[in-house]
């Protein structure tokens, strides 16, 4: 039955209610999860050889904590990552802008860049590092070409999809074509841009991974491609849980960006009334 | 919504219908045998596919690769296949990990490591003291050719640092396997350690020189074993005797026939190598005598591969024993 909602006081609280809810949901959902995958390793129903079980990826982690190693493979993937994210975000947004500025050029270029957004990056991944060169910079560019072309196709995309009437009257009112992008354009796709950063997060763990797979002494794909040699499917199954979480984190941190940004606008706009 | 809830049911059953309906229609035992890659380093195996020997001995085996030998031990103990090819130190690492239904070797393909070592110039008086000072890429920490490389260094007397040029020698092991050739073609280092075909490509394009065998150096080593798991050996003793005969078969024309015969029998299995290509590669197996017609596992041999992994710092424990990693019952 839904509750009546009468005032402002009861929305803001019903609202609260129904985030607690969805939050206790997930968390018990991840503990039903991690409690059967236990219950049924130690059961001997799934082989926990394959599959390794929570407790034992615990223990490991512990270890791994204890000698502070855990820090080092993490700081190197969390750095790749995020020169991965940041310049083949960064990179694809302004190639994005400037097919904006140039009808022409993006006209030439459009099936070249849907043709290079189907092919099979990871595939091509270890010719990439060839050609990049061993280390991190081969990593970077594994990332970078993961997340650079679909940058560019839907930050172009959402470029040209503002209101032909706004930028007429934009023109009008005398307004050059910097004016237009800066003051038009690019502050209401703020959110499409988010939205691309938040798809190029995961996009960017996958390069890193990849590359790591390839050529790595350290990283978290190093220790899951270490932990397959060696048949240790914990330290597999660490590092995935360790992605994930970092993955998490990444994508928290954009949530509140976001959250603030769009706060700040708001009230931004209501001082000026 | 029911409609959905039907159709969901239709696919699984179908899927399960796939999943089960392919055993002995045709009076042969089906079995899947999985391969840790696909080379002519296991050329026994595809000459007995192509002649027939499997057929003869009343088996069908469909071979399905399955790269890197943890996919290939996992491909086992998850029973999608019966038979895998790979490194005997897989069902070490499988023992001692505590797995009780674990899988035990039976016969041995391949008596030697099959890497050879490349340099940049020809190297006619070459000797491992030659290494000193320089740098080899050698493949994945915890993998058995760099185990077996540092074996060989070792042996030499050689200081060895992984990824570490303060010491004699320093290996490489941040490349993987399918990109060393590659890394090594575009400039990087002094040494590498190949696999076939690999190898006889990078010498053809003049980019490197084959100097020295790593399997010659380090001696007899049971590098690729067929294994099944305990459970399914107690069971289907008939069948792994049957598949070691056309095994032997296989090794058996490989080592008598002559070498137009080999290239024509194993040229449907490598459709991606020309003729010199398989040529060179086979001579070159055979050079360092990588197949032998004995395929019992010896335990001297085992040791040194227990020796190899222990000097590389991946068994703290102590090793599993002989006798419950390998059954030898099934040659005859």
């Amino acid at each position: 039955m839904k509750r009546k909602i009468s005032s402002l006081a009861d929305f803001k609280k019903e609202k609260r209610r129904k985030k607690g809810w969805i939050l206790f949901t997930q968390i018990s959902l991840l503990v039903l999860f991690l409690a059967s995958w236990e219950l049924l390793a130690r059961l001997n129903v799934i082989n926990a050889f394959l599959v390794s079980k929570p407790s034992d990826i615990w223990n490991l982690f512990f270890i791994y904590l204890k000698n502070g190693e855990i820090f080092r493979h993490m700081k190197v993937s969390l750095l790749e990552t995020l020169y991965g994210l940041i310049i083949g975000t960064g990179l694809g947004i302004i190639i994005g802008v400037i097919l904006w500025w140039f009808p022409t050029m993006s006209k030439v270029l459009d099936p070249f860049l849907v043709v290079l957004n189907a092919l099979p990056k990871t595939a091509l991944a270890p010719i990439l590092i060839i050609w990049a060169g061993t280390g991190m910079k081969g990593i970077v560019v594994v990332a970078i070409s993961l997340s650079i072309v679909i940058t560019i196709l839907s930050s172009y995309h959402a470029f040209i999809s503002i209101d032909k009437e706004q930028i007429k009257m934009m023109k009008t009112l005398g307004a050059n074509k910097w004016q237009i992008l800066t003051k038009l354009v690019l502050p209401a796709n703020v959110p499409n841009l988010i939205n691309i950063i938040k798809i190029n997060i995961g996009m960017a763990w996958v390069g890193v991974i990849v590359g790591e797979f390839l050529v790595s002494r350290e990283g978290i794909g190093y220790l899951v491609v270490y932990g397959g040699q060696v048949f240790k499917l914990d330290l597999v199954m660490m590092g995935v849980f360790i992605l994930g979480i970092l993955a998490l984190l990444m994508y928290l941190l954009l949530n509140g960006v976001e959250k603030y940004f769009r706060t700040y606008r708001y009230h931004g706009r209501r001082k000026k009334k | 919504m029911k409609r959905t809830l039907y159709l969901f049911i239709a696919t699984f059953l179908t899927i399960l219908g796939i999943g089960t309906g392919c055993t002995k229609k045709d009076g042969l035992t089906h079995i899947t045998l999985a391969e840790v890659t696909h080379s002519i380093f296991y050329a026994p195996q595809y000459i007995a596919l192509e002649k027939g020997y499997f057929k003869d001995e009343g088996l069908k085996v469909n071979v399905i690769t399955t790269p890197g030998a943890d996919k290939t031990m996992a491909a086992l103990l998850s029973k999608e296949a019966q038979i895998g090819l790979m490194g005997p130190e897989a069902s070490v690492y499988v023992y001692n990990g505590g797995e009780k239904d674990y899988a035990i070797n039976f016969a041995q393909l391949t008596h030697k490591d099959g890497s050879f070592l490349l340099a940049r110039e020809e190297m006619p008086n070459f000797s491992w003291n030659d290494v000193k000072g320089k740098t080899i890429i050698g493949g994945r920490k915890g993998g058995m050719p760099e185990m077996t490389l540092e074996y060989v260094l070792k042996k030499a007397g050689l200081e060895v640092g992984q990824n570490d040029p303060s010491k004699e020698v320093n290996v490489r092991t941040d490349v993987n396997f399918d990109v060393m050739a590659g890394v090594f073609t575009a400039g990087q280092s002094d040494f590498v350690t190949l696999f076939e075909p690999s190898a006889s490509q990078v010498v053809r394009n003049g980019i490197g020189h084959i100097v020295a065998s790593i399997g010659e150096s380090s001696g007899e080593v049971p590098y690729t074993c067929y294994s099944s798991l305990k459970s399914y050996m107690e069971k289907n003793g008939a069948v792994l005797k049957a598949f070691t005969r056309a095994i032997q078969k296989g090794i058996e024309f490989m080592l008598e026939s002559s070498m137009e015969e080999i290239v024509l029998a194993l040229a449907p299995s490598f459709l991606s190598s020309d003729a010199t290509e398989i040529e060179n590669v086979v001579n070159n197996y055979q050079k360092i005598k990588v197949w032998n017609k004995d395929l019992a596992l010896k335990k001297e041999s085992y040791e040194r591969l227990i020796e190899i992994i222990t000097l590389a710092g991946e068994l703290k424990e102590d090793a599993a024993p002989f006798d419950q990693i390998v059954n030898n019952a099934f040659v005859q």
